[in-house]
């Protein structure tokens, strides 16, 4: 059922909030033993919530979100709530300051069902660096859900929220999106405020939907966007009415296809189902464009470059002193916060800790974090004229399908690799949308991405939106 | 070349304890890394640099105090406060 | 000496904005620790930045006010490091693009360049408990804005580095930018210091003073690492680059434990701040709103008042003296005779009783009013002394407490005119006397007409009528 079909029966009280909410939390306690996408149940908040947005239901008031049964992804904020990242250094931490999205989400009496989980600070792409453990994927429980919102990506495609607030720096929504068969759109930068984002890469990060359609993400989108005093990376450019294009005709719609993205990486199966899609798109008279972006080969180094540094700088904070693990052991302060930042952090966030300090120390600045710069000013430029030929572009979202746990998170490399279809939407700020285009042989998701100019998520969304409407979806096994 | 040392004094500007084992586990994984993104060195330094742009003097935050958090709401998630401080082993 | 010294300063002064620099926690002073905090400022996860718009403001005055540039462009960077006053563990400042550069400030036939003017954000502070082995992190003067101030190393004598300081001082300080208070910290002066011989061209290896809280200690830091150095080299022994604290009490300075490796600050562009672009007409706006500095003071004090160079000095030396004093001439332009007042009786009871110009209970239009009752004749010159004392003590207009007190002088020029010719008749030998040429007689005169007359009678009536008559009887 749509959000906004939702919203109908709740309206018209077809159905009630608080059975609404029930049904979510018997499911989640059915299912999520086995997924373990939730890392905090709000059980009792959610009860309450439900009983209030009823209360604002029955009175006549309520507006897009209200009684909506949401996931939020355990990186974003939540005012009396856990809020972990997925990690042991945050294991117990408590915000006592709610993320704007949260206050949207609150304002509108949206109904929060619990935080979940992700790969530690959003490091990762397969959801299994958690200290929470792995998240299954529900079309195959032996598989990764993707990462690193793929508990979000879980809880839609398991039917254990509505909807879920996930984040992307790097892939971070639609690849998990298209692993799990839902529908994830990362907005452009600067259209949803990160107050309240636990910050992984400040330049690279956008909080986004994941849904069971482009036209829910947009549903939701339309209610968390704009402007914020507290986020002064957040632009006055984000213009809303993000279903206004839904129903439009794609005819004349002109679909960059860079040949980049379609290299050797990418697997059979995954190229001929996009390629399918844009036969689609052609049968419904849009104009398919040949397009190139030579600083593709690139771009995984300098995405890895720049949001380690940033992640390196980020993560300082984390010290053990004035929240989060702090270790028994260590005389001196020195000996303290490194003990405790040993103790809290896991290998991959070690990893990229390390790396970012390479990529950012003295010598080795200019060789590094300034080319990685270039290339993203150069990655951002190659953009600009793919989009002065097109008005969208079509990719893969991923090289692969989901894969078995345990076949290739021990490689960082591969796994780094694995990431080039998504990275350069960051690099460039630009907003994109992952939806599911077919299925391998395995019976698991291929999810293809369309990307668009910046601030043009209506675009996206409704030519993803013209594609779910003729496409027969499969449902998740669990 | 990533070795040893270098990992060693990556480890140490970052705060973080390893293990000797550890250490040498980890410097072959950040030399595969840094292999890796050794690729960027191919671009021509002529290039610019990204930059973000830039916001206007007048749209800057107005000088305007609100009020700031309690000192329980501050400290609450602290392992060890004293006399409303955070307390770490003596620094000099 | 046979080394030439080459100093350059690293000021650091706080902004007096009302809210800090990257969050709406109020800018102030003292209070319970971690009681002016808030997510941000205490690096809470999630946090975010927001640019203060008067920081940039009150920085680019501060450009202005010592010859700098104002760039159009700035921009933010964060510095890494890790110490426990640091809650985000980086500290935001200006590197790459700082707001003003290349400033020009004359003292003692010397021009000293400033090299650049950033802003950055303050740490916290700690407090060290010995007995426990621990120290106490109160954030409280984190997210406190401030400017550092660069110069180049123009510096070779001790005296141009105070002379130098104090103007920046007083020049922050009219330009509204800065109390500018060595001793309590609101400004911080790190010297960077080297020697080399005479003869040479080439600079030294500098150390780096810091804890320098004074313009006493500024000079004594400086004349000790020079010695310290000269004998390092007349030993043949090197300079190590470091930095050094200055001991107060013991007038020496010893080096900081240096931390175990390196500094490697890792500075990049903070990505959550966007930079800061200002127009030429912004920047403009913000000098036509200026205030009069200490030197354009100085000229309309000695040029167009005609105050003595020293006086005029002494005045503008105190911001709220020298405003006190305008104020003061605005209503009643006799400058000298106000400048006087201020800088003797008015200055003594600052001085007895301990307090600034801003505690005292009485206006500038009491003293403009006292110092026209002197020239109306209504009080003598003395009068008006004993007026300004009893105003620091309890206040009240010039009028009621020269009634109050007896103090008025009566117009009774009649009478007088009786008194002196009384006198004169009583004392013709001495009239006589003084007509053929004993003027000092005229003393004399005046003596006894006063104490016939009594208090309260203005002398310089008495003069004048003295003289007439004198001349009269010619």
């Amino acid at each position: 059922m749509s959000l906004k079909d939702l919203r109908e029966k709740l309206d018209s009280h077809d159905l009630s909030v608080q059975e609404l909410t029930e049904s979510y939390l018997k499911k989640i306690k059915k299912k999520d033993k086995t997924l373990n996408s939730y890392i905090t149940i709000c059980e009792e908040e959610a009860k309450k919530d439900a009983k209030a947005a009823q209360e604002i239901i029955d009175k006549g008031q309520s507006k897009a979100l209200t009684g909506i049964p949401l996931s939020i992804k355990d990186n974003i904020c939540t005012k009396g709530i856990k809020t972990t990242c997925a990690s042991k250094m945050l294991d117990d931490f408590v915000p006592f300051y709610d993320a704007t999205v949260m206050e949207k989400l609150n304002s509108e009496n949206a109904v929060i069902l619990g935080k979940t989980n992700m790969d530690e600070f959003a490091m990762g792409a397969s959801s299994c660096t958690s200290y929470f453990g792995r998240v299954k994927n529900p079309y195959n429980t032996d598989c990764v859900p993707g990462g690193s919102s793929g508990g979000a990506a879980a809880s839609v495609a398991a039917g254990l929220c509505a909807a879920a607030l996930g984040s992307d720096t790097g892939g971070s929504i639609r690849q998990p999106a298209s692993f799990c068969g839902v529908t994830g759109l990362k907005p452009t930068y600067g259209t949803i405020s990160r107050y309240g984002l636990i910050a992984f890469a400040s330049s690279l990060d956008q909080i986004g939907i994941l849904a069971n359609s482009a036209e829910d993400t947009g549903y939701i989108l339309n209610e968390i966007y704009g402007y914020d005093l507290n986020d002064r990376t957040t632009s006055k450019k984000a213009a809303g009415n993000y279903l206004s294009k839904i129903g439009n005709s794609l005819k004349g719609l002109r679909i960059g296809i860079p040949k980049e993205f379609f290299s050797d990486e990418i697997a059979d199966e995954v190229k001929q189902s996009v390629m399918a899609a844009a036969e689609y798109f052609r049968s419904c008279k849009a104009e398919l464009v040949d397009s190139s972006m030579p600083s593709l080969p690139y771009a995984v180094s300098a995405y890895y470059l720049i949001s380690s540094a940033e992640a390196a700088s980020n993560l300082a904070r984390f010290d053990g002193i004035k929240y989060g693990h702090r270790s028994d052991t260590g005389d001196t302060y020195n000996e303290l916060i490194s003990n405790s930042r040993r103790e809290g952090f896991g290998d991959e966030v070690k990893r990229r800790i390390l790396l970012g300090n390479y990529a950012l120390s003295s010598g080795y600045y200019d060789a590094y974090y300034k080319n990685a710069s270039r290339i993203r000013k150069k990655i951002s430029d190659e953009y600009a004229q793919i989009f002065a030929g097109c008005d969208i572009i079509l990719t893969p979202t991923a090289p692969t399908t989901a894969y078995k746990a345990g076949y290739q998170e021990n490689d960082p490399v591969k796994m780094y690799l694995a990431d080039i279809c998504t990275v350069t939407v960051n690099i460039a700020g630009l907003p994109a949308i992952s939806t599911t285009c077919g299925y391998d042989s395995n019976n698991m998701p291929i999810g293809m991405s369309l990307i668009g100019k910046a601030f043009d998520e209506a675009t996206i969304i409704s030519a993803a939106d013209a594609f779910e409407k003729d496409f027969a979806k499969k449902e998740a096994v669990i | 070349m990533i070795d040893k040392k270098l990992t060693q004094h990556l480890a140490n500007l970052s705060k973080i304890t390893f293990t000797d084992e550890e250490l040498d586990k980890i410097t072959v994984q950040m030399d595969d890394i840094i292999n890796l993104m050794d690729k960027v060195k191919n671009i021509d330094s002529n290039n610019p640099t990204y930059t973000i742009d830039p916001v206007n003097y007048g749209d800057l935050r107005s000088d305007v105090i609100a009020e700031s958090s309690s000192n329980e709401e501050i400290l609450k998630n602290s392992k060890a406060i004293k006399e409303n401080s955070f307390v770490v082993p003596k620094v000099v | 000496m046979k080394y030439i010294p080459v100093i350059g300063l690293e000021i650091h002064a706080e902004m007096l904005t009302r809210s800090k620099v990257f969050c709406s926690c109020a800018n102030e002073f003292g209070g319970d620790r971690n009681d002016r905090v808030c997510p941000r400022c205490s690096g809470m996860p999630g946090t975010l930045p927001v640019v203060n718009h008067d920081a940039v403001t009150l920085a680019a005055k501060a450009g202005i006010a010592l010859g700098c540039t104002v760039n159009n462009y700035s921009a933010f960077d964060r510095k890494n490091y890790f110490y426990p006053d640091l809650p985000k563990a980086y500290q935001i400042t200006q590197f790459e693009f700082p707001i003003c550069t290349n400033g020009l400030v004359h003292v003692l036939d010397r021009d000293i360049r400033i090299n650049r003017i950033h802003i950055e954000e303050d740490a916290g502070k700690l407090v060290h408990d010995d007995y426990e082995g621990i120290s106490m992190a109160d954030y409280n003067r984190c997210g406190v804005p401030l400017i550092e101030i660069v110069t180049e190393p123009d510096f070779r004598t001790v005296e141009e580095v105070q002379v130098f300081v104090e103007e920046i001082a007083l020049r922050l300080k009219y330009a509204g930018v800065c109390d500018a208070k060595l001793e309590q910290g609101s400004l911080r002066v790190d010297v960077n210091i080297s020697i080399m011989p005479f003869d040479s061209q080439e600079f030294g290896t500098r150390a780096e003073i810091k804890n320098l809280n004074s313009i006493k200690s500024i000079g004594r830091a400086i004349e000790y690492e020079i010695e310290r150095q000269s004998e390092l080299l007349d030993k043949g022994q090197k300079v190590v680059q470091e930095t050094r604290r200055f001991n107060d009490n013991h007038g020496n300075t010893k080096a900081l434990r240096s931390k175990e490796e390196a500094h490697d600050y890792r500075y990049f562009p903070e990505p959550d701040i966007p930079p800061v672009y200002i127009t030429d007409e912004e920047i403009s706006d913000i000098r036509a709103l200026m205030p009069e500095m200490p030197q354009q003071r100085y000229m309309r004090y000695t040029n167009d008042y005609k105050l003595p160079a020293d006086d005029a000095k002494l005045i503008i030396a105190d911001k709220a003296f020298s405003d006190f004093y305008d104020s003061a001439v605005s209503v009643y332009p006799k400058f000298r005779e106000i400048s006087n007042l201020m800088l003797g009786e008015v200055n003594r009871n600052l001085n007895d009783t301990g307090k600034t110009i801003g505690d005292v209970p009485f206006s500038p239009e009491d003293i403009a009013e006292t110092i026209k009752m002197t020239d109306d004749g209504k009080i003598s010159k003395n009068a008006a002394k004993t007026i300004v004392k009893i105003m620091f003590e309890s206040g009240g207009t010039p009028e009621k407490i020269a009634k109050d007190n007896d103090l008025i002088m009566q117009d009774n020029s009649d009478e007088l005119e009786g008194i002196v010719e009384g006198v004169l008749s009583e004392n013709e030998e001495t009239v006589a006397a003084y007509k053929n040429g004993n003027e000092k007689l005229f003393g004399f005169f005046m003596g006894q007409v006063m104490a016939a007359a009594g208090k309260g009678t203005n002398p310089k009536l008495i003069k004048d009528i003295l003289t007439k008559k004198l001349s009269n009887n010619q």
